[in-house]
């Protein structure tokens, strides 16, 4: 066995969900403390490492960025000036090209708090929910009338039509809001603002949206990444993108232990066994579903081409062995 | 003794004269219509030994009026605050580079004139030291000055005019504390930026005391405890009499202690009715410190009898977040959909549980 090959092998037989959990501790304290460390990655991350949390983040959620700039009055946008807002898609781009939605299964601070609920839940015993197909296809278009909203909201109010109060009108009804800043305590975003009648609905809005993600995160897995604006862009640009989710389906059993698995309950995961490229909308590339197959080959995590982690029967048995829970 | 009498009497006497208090401004005249614009009246004329400004007062619509006429939309970035037809402040330009200041005359932070006709250049000082003068200009019949602020930090802007009054040095000092500030750049230093500028040729100066972890977008809110320090020729002074003024006009004066500081609570004096409650509503409040100096002095090579100096410096507060936000109706709104949320999960959960039924085949059957 060559060194490459051993390498390879050693990946592969990875005890992942370990791996991930780290790599996830390791984003959340470079995301969340990072200016703690003077880190600072800039205003375009691809994941919600939250604006508010402002003295100790060690970079910005994109969503922030955008919507402040599309708030920009129609004459300055849609002058040179809009050239800024063009850079600052091509930023993004280029940082999402790199892990495309790995963003979310990796590196997103929101995700990860998700998560933690989900080992609570776990430990605690109570089983968790799944949605119905029919639940599943209406639901799955939220997201995308969240982005739309997202985008057109502030354009509006660039163009007059809407209360500036409505400002970042994604930012007031994200969970990141409230529950990231009090990582470094500060508890601001907890309250009603009681300002204006806009102001007040917002920030109702918004603490009822956290008090949903703590109850859905509770008992289903990943809940709030199924509504999710930023999972809905990310798959607009993910076409180009490096790291690729693969299915060989001609070595797929069709067991069905890749949607067991899934936390977004992509169901297509399983059922397609013609398509190569089987990252969907709804996907975080957690890529739990390739630690979970056990046919050889099956699917695989590529990057640039190159296989990084691949389904191996050595590989599930290992993970087996050491007490694969995710399917509790 | 006979010259203390003497001393009294002039400065009294001066006092009636020259009661007006000129400050620099950040605040643009209101917009109001064109028909209201008055024309410029002689204010006073002195006995001026160096620079002998013929003050005038405009009524501050006149600046505005043509750019209102004009329909110019003024963008909260872009350089210049935006303010109503009622004169109050909708929007600043704390994140700009590209500041205008205005000479006012008057103690009423609200109402106080804007002046035209006032000579003179401003100083601006950096932390890293002096930058070009800027001479005043007339700009639609009134005093300003347009100032660029390279970098993010704070910047003092300080307009001064010596007067002889009968061998009595009267110097004013007009100071703006201006800032280029931000709410999102990480690559700054704020503690470093955010050090307040002494300048130690001012003959009375009031320095706002920063807070502890002020940034390049902290803002000054009712209720805050603000502390200000006086200087004289970059020494701190005792015995200096401060002024507070505060948005509506509320007033309240301290002498400066041995270290030279006085300290202020921000009073509220912002009371509509919720409809019309604007959280970033931006009120001014203006600082005066007067200091008679009895004895002789010496400025630019000329000795006086004696000195009287006047300093003012102008800034701005808004609306506490504890006259708006609420933590109670917050987390009682978090706590109620948590709840009633995990309450309702649980039966639907409970609904949709089948009890367990044994069934059992009967082969024979």
């Amino acid at each position: 066995m060559t060194k490459l090959e051993s390498i390879r092998t050693a990946v592969n037989n990875v005890q992942f969900n370990r791996f991930r959990f780290w790599l996830q501790m390791f984003f959340f304290v470079l995301l969340v403390y990072g200016g703690f460390f003077a880190i600072e990655l800039g205003k375009h991350l691809p994941t919600f490492a939250c604006g508010y949390n402002k003295e100790l983040r060690g970079g910005m959620c994109y969503l922030m960025t955008l919507q402040h700039q599309l708030e920009w009055p129609w004459q300055k946008l849609f002058s040179v000036a809009g050239l800024t807002v063009l850079t600052s898609v091509g930023i993004f781009f280029l940082w999402f090209i790199a892990l495309n939605k790995g963003w979310c299964g990796f590196v997103c601070p929101v995700g990860t708090i998700q998560d933690w609920i989900t080992s609570l839940r776990r430990w605690t015993g109570i089983r968790y929910s799944r949605y119905s197909w029919g639940q599943f296809q209406w639901l799955m278009q939220i997201k995308y009338v969240l982005l739309a909203l997202m985008l057109l909201i502030p354009l509006g109010i660039g163009g007059g039509w809407f209360n500036n109060d409505l400002k970042s009108p994604f930012c007031m009804i994200c969970p990141g809001r409230t529950i990231i800043p009090m990582f470094g305590a500060d508890f601001s975003q907890l309250s009603i603002d009681f300002s204006s009648k806009v102001n007040m609905t917002m920030t109702v809005l918004g603490l009822s949206v956290t008090g949903l993600f703590f109850i859905g995160a509770f008992v289903k897995k990943r809940f709030f990444c199924f509504y999710c604006p930023m999972g809905a862009l990310h798959y607009l640009f993910s076409k180009p993108a490096l790291l690729r989710l693969k299915k060989e389906g001609s070595k797929c059993t069709r067991c069905g232990d890749c949607f067991r698995v899934c936390d977004q309950e992509i169901k297509i995961i399983a059922d397609d066994v013609t398509r190569k490229e089987i990252m969907t909308d709804d996907c975080i590339m957690c890529l739990k579903c390739v630690a979970a197959c056990p046919e050889p080959g099956a699917l695989k995590a590529t990057f640039a081409g190159i296989p990084i982690f691949e389904s191996t029967e050595e590989g599930f048995i290992k993970r087996m062995k050491k007490g694969h829970t995710d399917v509790k | 003794m006979k010259r203390t009498a003497l001393f009294v009497v002039g400065w009294a006497l001066f006092q009636g004269v020259y009661a007006d208090t000129l400050w620099l401004s950040e605040t643009p005249p209101p917009k109001r219509s064109a028909e209201n614009v008055q024309l410029a009246q002689p204010l006073m004329e002195h006995d001026h030994a160096q620079h002998q400004p013929m003050l005038q007062t405009v009524s501050s619509v006149q600046a505005t009026s043509a750019t209102a006429a004009a329909g110019v939309k003024k963008h909260k970035h872009g350089g210049g605050a935006e303010v109503d037809a009622d004169g109050e402040v909708v929007a600043d330009n704390t994140h700009s580079g590209k500041k205008q200041v205005w000479m006012r005359g008057g103690d009423d932070p609200r109402g106080a004139k804007h002046l035209s006709g006032v000579q003179g250049t401003l100083t601006l000082l950096s932390q890293e030291g002096a930058l070009p003068s800027v001479a005043l200009a007339e700009d639609k019949g009134l005093s300003t000055a347009k100032l660029d602020l390279p970098d993010l930090g704070f910047y003092n802007a300080y307009w001064m005019q010596n007067m002889d009054h009968g061998g009595m040095l009267h110097v004013q000092v007009a100071k703006a504390e201006l800032l280029h500030g931000t709410c999102c750049s990480k690559g700054v230093d704020d503690e470093e930026v955010a050090k307040p500028i002494i300048n130690v040729k001012a003959p009375l100066e009031l320095v706002r005391e920063h807070y502890p972890d002020e940034g390049l977008f902290t803002r000054i809110v009712s209720g805050d405890k603000v502390n200000f320090t006086v200087f004289s020729f970059g020494l701190p002074v005792a015995g200096a009499k401060v002024t507070m003024i505060s948005h509506k006009g509320w007033q309240n004066t301290q002498t400066s202690d041995a270290d030279g500081r006085v300290s202020f609570i921000m009073i509220r004096d912002y009371y509509p009715s919720w409809l019309e409650f604007k959280k970033r509503f931006k009120q001014s409040y203006l600082m005066t410190a007067d200091l008679q100096v009895p004895s002789q002095v010496t400025l630019d090579g000329v000795t006086y009898k004696s000195a009287y100096y006047n300093s003012t410096l102008a800034g701005s507060y808004y609306p506490s977040p504890h006259d708006y936000r609420s933590y109670a109706w917050g987390l009682g709104i978090g706590l109620f959909v948590i709840v009633f949320g995990g309450l309702a999960v649980y039966l639907y959960r409970r609904r949709r549980l089948k009890p367990y039924q044994e069934a059992r085949i009967d082969d024979k059957a």
